[in-house]
């Protein structure tokens, strides 16, 4: 009996418990509405690259982004979403390829893109200071097309 | 997938082959020999092209086989001259050098359509000029060097001059096409939109070892006097 009380309680106290904040190093959870307003916040242009570590074409673009935040991060915010992913193989991903100076989300559901108009992985949205969106490249991203467009964005 | 890309590289072999196509108008065999070592030189380029780009990216080919088919994902020009070269002499051994020379011109060809093709791929812009011909992507005001077509024109007047060469040692008209594709590269780079210093160093460093060595050919082929050999073009 007291075994069955034990046990009931138990089940009662997992159901009812709260997810605590995120550990330290997870990448925090965004939502569309969000990004729409980091990106309405943002006083430079941002880059917002979506991503996933299990999409093989982001890999080729990973060390290109992390290539331009190092060379434009001053002028640049470099913003990254991890799509449709484990918390785990992103930030393995984000560690194999160093993409440390980018701020980086995660979004289980993929729902920012969707809310950008974007379908797939990898997306690159170009993003004017004050949050309006100039360009969207679908897929993967070259090194003449991510220095022209952030060029444009420069102005 | 990027259609426009693949397309961009269809063009760039047609044109090579049509050149090997007006150059052996009478020689069907021949013809077919030289397209199918084109086409060994185009794979040999652009898998250590691109195995050399993921190495440069921190990325290992072993490890990552499927990486290499995102072709878009970088292929690294150097070293895929290198493999188009090692590419010839593996499939044509002893007579390479002869090879090299009557892809010189064909190869040229290629490279120019392979530019010109930017225009399909809205991918033909540089750095900022408000030059009379300079033009702005769709929805810029800011306009800008049309560097894949210079880079095209240059590639086609390099193909023309080298098509009535004649050399009486081989591989040295492959040499000099060698030279002024890194020249090429090399006067046009500073124009791209590219991080850091783009590849300027590189281009540098292959113009002066394609230079030495195409100079190293043409002095030990005059010592000889070998029979001349006409470039393959139409």
């Amino acid at each position: 009996m007291p075994r069955r009380v034990l046990l009931i309680a138990a089940v009662l106290a997992t159901a009812c418990a709260t997810p605590g904040p995120p550990s330290a190093d997870e990448l925090p959870l965004i939502t569309p509405t969000e990004i729409a307003s980091t990106v309405d916040r943002a006083e430079r242009p941002v880059v917002l690259n979506i991503w996933a570590s299990w999409c093989t074409p982001c890999r080729s673009e990973a060390p290109l982004l992390r290539a331009a935040e190092a060379e434009y991060g001053d002028r640049v915010d470099f913003i990254g979403v991890a799509v449709r992913d484990s918390q785990d193989g992103a930030r393995a991903f984000i560690g194999e390829f160093s993409l440390t100076g980018l701020e980086h989300y995660f979004d289980p559901t993929g729902a920012v893109p969707t809310s950008l108009g974007g379908r797939g992985v990898p997306i690159t949205f170009f993003f004017a200071p004050g949050g309006e969106l100039v360009r969207t490249h679908s897929g993967v991203i070259d090194e003449r097309t991510l220095v022209l467009l952030i060029d444009e964005l420069l102005g | 997938m990027e259609f426009r890309l693949l397309f961009a590289a269809t063009l760039a072999i047609a044109a090579a082959a049509l050149v090997i196509g007006a150059s052996t108008r009478d020689d069907p065999q021949e013809r077919r020999s030289r397209i199918d070592l084109l086409l060994g030189v185009v794979m040999g380029g652009i898998l250590v092209g691109r195995i050399t780009a993921m190495l440069l990216a921190g990325t290992n080919p072993l490890l990552r086989p499927a990486d290499l088919l995102v072709v878009r994902g970088g292929v690294d020009p150097m070293a895929a001259t290198l493999g188009g070269l090692t590419a010839v002499v593996i499939l044509r051994r002893r007579s390479a050098p002869r090879s090299l020379d009557l892809l010189a011109v064909p190869a040229l060809a290629g490279l120019s359509a392979w530019h010109g093709a930017c225009v399909l791929r809205s991918a033909c812009l540089g750095s900022p000029a408000d030059l009379p011909w300079a033009y702005a992507e769709a929805g810029s005001a800011l306009t800008r060097h049309p560097v894949e077509l210079y880079t095209a024109l240059l590639f086609g007047v390099v193909a023309l001059l080298l098509a009535r060469a004649r050399t009486g040692t081989p591989a040295v008209l492959a040499g000099s096409a060698i030279v002024a594709a890194a020249a090429i590269r090399l006067v046009t780079e500073p124009l791209r939109p590219t991080l850091g210093s783009g590849r300027v160093a590189a281009y540098g460093f292959g113009l002066a070892v394609a230079t030495l060595a195409t100079v190293a050919l043409s002095l030990a082929g005059r010592g000889r006097g070998s029979p001349s050999v006409h470039s393959g073009g139409p």
